[in-house]
């Protein structure tokens, strides 16, 4: 890997520092970064690389430094990228699809505001899985991204670019958004921290919707300290989306400000088993390692109970399809993407439009949850999927009534699997988020953190907390990672293929 | 898959029906699993914080930059949006 002006491995309050010293302009900073995006492009992590822009705006941060007579955002002038999902003003917004390859929204999402509020530079746009589904990130129409660890390996989706970006070195943190997972497994199959936050945390405004009561936007960064930065600048109520949580975010900014710091007491951590029964033996050893540690620590591990876990796949399947198929409905060649030439009558436009824009998947999905909608189905399929979701969120608040913390549980069923190893079983494919979706169904805020390797591959644990306590969740994370090194190790330089390369 | 097609608004090709009908059936089995749910009289969850439906206040906000949406349409002219004609205007015509 070459080395990046502060150090591959630089911190935000080293970046930060650095800037502040003068040893190092945002200017200098974000070149620094867009030559690393160039010399692994082999990776295919960007969708729109947004050079000329980055050089401006930092350029501008420069300026501001110079001019500032009070004190700048720490995020000023430091580098990001962002999964290409959210809406940004006058640069394209694919989604990873051909139906939206030629869109430019007129606006940005609260996201993209926030942060440019904040003084980031948007690197560019990150590649993903086509409209966010997908589980390996080979569902994009601008094509797969590869894992650097092993370029035979997927990502993990589907914020795959944006996981890549990290652990590359090409950003030094991302955003992404995770509907049932997709935030979390491209992190653990990256090696670098993940944070999805509680549902309502982050404001979907401008996000393009794939499941609108699951969709979260969160964080890629190497370390959970620099998450908790960004996901403070994130975060907040926003009344533009009728489902912003209106909550306090004292909290996060009080760590952003002052850094993480290890929990002040000893916490009470759940293993849920049902997350055991089937998982690699490899990835329960080094899960093993990790309650090890934290209970050296002085922290309590117990087995919980989460009965309902095994109906989460399916209940989520249902929830995500009818809500992706309705609303998908709005690409039709006339209110929004990709439109057919000549079309005959208005039937013919709506469907060869939609059909020559959307990618097998998507088209899986929509079907899927067409057939959950449909007459005589609506009852057996989606009206259960909701009074599941509510027995899988039960399972969840109960623990935590119970005195449980944080739950620890696995990420995925195993490491990266090989680029296109699960592209023709789709079961097999959503049965790799078996671990993430009951989160998802629930809410609740969840990351993963690296916890070590198997067969030369990094693989992440997973923290999940009650509504609204990303902090306890990332204060554990913190003091996890002064414990241990697995979020600092770095992939191979390019081309790498097969295992421990 | 000729009905689902048609209410999803896609055209498959008879090759691509049938493995899209195989996926949908793989699918569907592993979704019915949740059979061996007992639900009793849980009530239905369609968000995960139960928030409430709220009103914002009945004022005007920024106003739409028409111009500006206009010119990322794909087709626009004299302010409007220019969709393709999809209705024969012969038989539509009234006299």
């Amino acid at each position: 890997m070459t080395a990046n002006i502060a150090g591959p491995l630089a911190s935000l309050t080293e970046l930060r520092s650095g800037l502040a010293a003068g040893d190092f302009s945002a200017r200098e900073l974000a070149d620094d970064y867009l030559a690393r995006v160039n010399d692994t492009a082999h990776l295919n992590s960007f969708i729109t690389l947004c050079a000329e822009s980055a050089r401006e705006s930092a350029q501008l941060a420069d300026s501001e430094r110079a001019q500032a007579n009070q004190a700048l955002h720490p995020l000023h002038g430091l580098p990001i990228a962002q999964k290409d999902i959210f809406c940004t003003a006058d640069i394209r917004t694919s989604c990873g699809s051909k139906m939206l390859a030629d869109f430019t929204a007129p606006y940005d999402a609260h996201v993209v505001e926030r942060l440019k509020a904040a003084g980031t530079i948007m690197l560019g746009k990150c590649n993903m899985d086509e409209f966010a589904m997908g589980s390996s990130n080979e569902n994009s129409y601008f094509g797969a991204v590869l894992n650097p660890w092993d370029n035979t390996r997927v990502p993990g989706g589907s914020s795959g670019g944006s996981a890549v970006a990290v652990a590359a070195g090409q950003t030094p943190v991302a955003t992404g958004t995770d509907t049932g997972g997709s935030i979390r497994q491209p992190a653990s199959f990256c090696g670098i921290t993940g944070i999805k936050p509680t549902y309502g945390r982050v404001s979907r405004y401008g996000m393009v919707a794939f499941a609108s009561s699951l969709d979260q936007g969160g964080v890629f960064a190497r370390r959970a300290d620099d998450a908790a930065k960004v996901l403070a600048a994130m975060a907040g109520f926003d009344e533009r989306d009728s489902t912003s949580a209106q909550q306090d975010t004292k909290d996060l900014a009080r760590v952003a400000a002052e850094g993480l710091s290890a929990p002040t007491r000893s916490l009470t951590i759940g293993l849920p088993k049902e997350y055991f029964n089937d998982l690699d033996p490899a990835v329960a050893q080094l899960l093993d390692d990790a309650r090890e540690s934290l209970e050296a620590q002085g922290h309590k591990v117990f087995d919980v109970e989460l009965p309902n876990t095994k109906f989460a796949i399916p209940a989520y399947y249902v929830v995500a399809g009818a809500e992706a198929s309705t609303n998908l409905s709005r690409y039709d060649g006339v209110r929004f993407g990709h439109r057919c030439d000549n079309p005959k009558d208005l039937q013919d436009l709506y469907t060869r439009s939609r059909t020559e824009g959307f990618g097998a998947e998507v088209k899986r999905r929509i079907l899927t949850g067409t057939y959950a909608l449909s007459v005589g189905y609506y009852d057996a399929y989606y009206l259960k999927a909701q009074k599941l979701r509510r027995l899988i969120q039960q399972d969840f608040l109960s623990a935590f009534a119970a005195g449980v913390d944080l739950l620890m549980a696995p990420v995925t069923p195993g490491p990266a699997f090989a680029l296109g190893n699960l592209t023709n079983d789709p079961v097999k494919m959503y049965q790799q988020d078996i671990y993430t979706v009951p989160a998802s169904l629930a809410g609740l805020p969840a990351a993963s953190i690296p916890c070590g390797f198997v067969d030369g591959l990094p693989v992440g644990m997973q923290l999940i907390a009650p509504h609204f306590e990303e902090v306890q969740l990332l204060e554990l994370a913190h003091q996890y990672q002064t414990l241990s090194d697995w979020h600092l190790q770095l992939p191979p330089e390019k081309d790498s293929a097969g295992s421990g390369a | 898959m000729e009905k689902l097609t048609r209410l999803a608004h896609l055209q498959l090709s008879n090759s691509e029906q049938v493995a899209a009908l195989a996926d949908l059936e793989a699918i569907v089995g592993m979704i019915d699993a949740f059979n061996a749910a007992d639900v009793g009289d849980t009530a239905p969850m369609s968000h995960p914080l139960d928030l409430q439906a709220r009103l914002r206040p009945d004022a005007a906000t920024a106003e739409i930059d028409r111009d500006r949406y206009q010119a990322l349409a794909p087709s626009a002219e004299d302010g409007h949006y220019l969709v393709p004609q999809v209705i024969d205007r012969a038989s539509s015509d009234t006299p």
